[in-house]
């Protein structure tokens, strides 16, 4: 795993109106940081900045010592650094789930031995040669994960990775997130729920685009 | 765990989007059909207008007098073989007669010159009934240029003449000359060519058999008083000129029916250009139509897939990976549908050519030039190499955080 040393300095963003103002976030392995706030308060947006799957408007963005340019292709540094988990798993439906889980390794080219363990610490055997539409919300979510966990990033983003999901299914991803933290993953987890919110150690709230700590 | 080649994952995603694919395909399949489909009838249209006129030999001029006097064929055969290098001119003509001794037989004779190496079915009467030439094409025995008291006849006579089908055998010819008495020849038949047409024998109103019957003998059975004297002569020149236009621009100045192949090449050359010119601008808007009904086809398959393209970003895949995922399924897609294209209009045209011989008995032959071939070729592969990359550069061109927010 790639060691971790993320900051973000006064970050700001805005559509329409502002959604995010002087963001300050800073980020090591082993961190794990749940974002609370309301719908549509930005939450999505600042885990997609951090993600660099969209471009910011102001403020600074530095990867291990590297300040990024907001308007790059940072495709390289998302497939080396980050894993992302998402509410609506996005999953591609057409293929198969041995199919969506081996999808990063077409873009970085490397051969991994993650997969079998993957699929053994998530009991995802039976499901391998399933396509996507015919699983649960669970399932989906641990087939999402198996795929963000591949490449052994060292930064998860997961973007209301409970939300469609039982307690049962829940306190499981929760514990896995817990179990790759400890292994020294950072975890950034955007949720409604304070309850699972609590899972991490340091939970900030956004509001009015400005963060803040609880 | 070894990761999948982009390629392999390409004709995966292919596989799995099949159903989308085949409506894509239908549209563009019909598109390269309408191309293809308009270049090979248009050509072959102009093909089988021409095709007997390109097919006769452009050196070729034929004088015929409009009365028995040769005078004036024998002051163009001087003035062009003096005047014209490389120029040869031979006088002939053809008589017609009846042959009692096998059932009445009407035959029409054309005397050869003696050194003639080469006929042409179009000698056999002074009028013109088709705008080319064609030569005699000998199918069994012996050829031209033909030896002393030899003959070459055609299929049918040979059939009516000899049943046994066997050669050489001797014919007696009897001559009407223009005194009224009639002179006999013998020649024997080494050689038998192919019928001017497929006309079967027959007897007319008189009871008198009426067949194909053409029959090639020498000038050399005649003496050089016997030849003027020969009744009904219908006197033809035939030149073979480096400078045809030149030649027929001679035989112009006299009175003579004259057909010239290399003036039927001219004419049909600019009918063909006529034709052309039209033909280019119904390809260029029907490759404008081609191209808007590609870009839309391609633009509606984009936006089913936009979804996935945002998952692959997210996951890694660089702008290059996901241009060259889309550039290669658009290339197999294009390239699958041209294929299907050139099938389905290879069935039409074969249908077309059978229903053409069953129904009106006509040779239809399908004919693409190399400029429609190489037209088609080039702007298929083209607009199928430049969509494809518009269509990748377009799959990477929108926000990956739209992008997933278009499921």
């Amino acid at each position: 795993m790639e060691a971790l040393d993320l900051q973000i300095s006064h970050l700001s963003k805005a559509y329409h109106k502002p959604v995010l103002q002087d963001v300050c976030l800073a980020l090591r392995n082993g961190s794990f940081v749940s974002i609370l706030g309301r719908s549509g308060c930005g939450k999505s947006t600042l885990l997609n900045i951090l993600g660099l799957i969209e471009p910011w408007d102001r403020g600074e963005y530095v990867l291990n010592g590297r300040t990024l340019h907001r308007r790059e292709d940072h495709s390289r540094l998302r497939q080396k650094y980050i894993g992302f988990v998402f509410q609506s798993y996005h999953l591609i439906p057409t293929l198969s789930c041995r199919e969506n889980i081996l999808l990063p390794l077409l873009y970085s080219r490397q051969r991994t031995k993650r997969f079998e363990a993957l699929v053994e610490r998530l009991e995802l055997e039976p499901l391998l040669h399933r396509r996507v539409p015919t699983l649960s919300g669970g399932e989906k979510q641990r087939v999402a994960i198996a795929r963000a966990l591949l490449q052994d990033p060292c930064l998860i983003l997961a973007d209301e990775p409970t939300g469609n999901l039982d307690p049962k299914n829940r306190d499981v991803i929760l514990s896995l997130f817990r179990q790759e933290q400890k292994e020294g993953r950072a975890i950034v987890m955007i949720t409604h729920d304070a309850e699972a919110a609590r899972a991490a150690d340091q939970v900030l709230h956004l509001e009015g685009g400005v963060l803040c700590e609880t | 765990m070894r990761p999948e080649s982009r390629i392999h994952h390409a004709v995966r995603m292919l596989r799995r989007n099949l159903r989308s694919y085949a409506m894509l395909s239908i549209t563009l399949v019909f598109s390269f059909s309408v191309l293809l489909g308009y270049f090979l009838f248009s050509d072959s249209r102009g093909y089988n207008d021409f095709k007997e006129i390109f097919s006769s030999p452009r050196e070729i001029v034929m004088a015929y007098a409009r009365s028995e006097d040769p005078t004036e064929l024998q002051v163009l055969k001087q003035q062009v073989t003096e005047q014209l290098p490389g120029t040869g001119a031979y006088l002939y003509f053809d008589v017609s007669t009846r042959l009692p001794q096998y059932g009445d037989v009407l035959a029409n004779v054309s005397v050869l010159p003696n050194q003639a190496s080469i006929v042409f079915r179009e000698v056999s009467d002074d009028v013109i009934f088709e705008n080319y030439t064609l030569p005699v094409t000998v199918v069994q025995g012996q050829g031209f240029p033909l030896g002393e008291n030899r003959a070459v006849i055609n299929r049918s006579l040979f059939r009516l003449l000899s049943p046994s089908e066997t050669l050489p055998f001797t014919l007696e010819i009897p001559f009407q000359m223009e005194d009224g008495s009639r002179i006999l020849r013998k020649v024997e038949v080494v050689g038998v060519c192919e019928d001017l047409s497929e006309v079967a024998p027959y007897y007319n109103s008189e009871g008198v058999l009426c067949a194909q019957t053409q029959i090639y003998v020498s000038q050399s059975l005649f003496s050089t008083e016997e030849l003027p004297r020969l009744s009904q002569r219908k006197p033809l020149l035939l030149i073979h000129s480096n400078a045809p236009e030149k030649a027929a621009a001679y035989a112009q100045q006299f009175d003579l029916v004259l057909h010239a192949v290399c003036r039927a090449q001219n004419a049909a050359i600019g009918e063909l250009h006529a034709r052309a010119k039209s033909k280019a601008l119904i390809a260029l808007v029907l490759h404008g139509l081609l191209c808007l009904n590609l870009y839309g086809c391609f633009s509606n398959a984009l936006s089913d897939r936009r979804y996935e393209i945002g998952i692959k970003r997210a996951l890694g895949a660089g702008k290059g990976t996901i241009v060259g995922q889309f550039f290669a399924e658009g290339i197999m897609v294009m390239l699958g549908s041209i294929l299907l294209a050139v099938l389905l209009i290879t069935g039409l045209a074969a249908i077309y050519k059978l229903y053409g011989l069953l129904v009106s008995g006509k040779q239809w032959i399908a004919y693409l030039t190399p400029y429609s071939l190489g037209m088609f070729l080039v702007s298929s592969v083209g607009m199928s190499l430049l969509l494809s990359l518009l269509f990748a550069f377009r799959a990477t061109g929108t926000e990956i955080a739209a992008q997933l927010k278009s499921e």
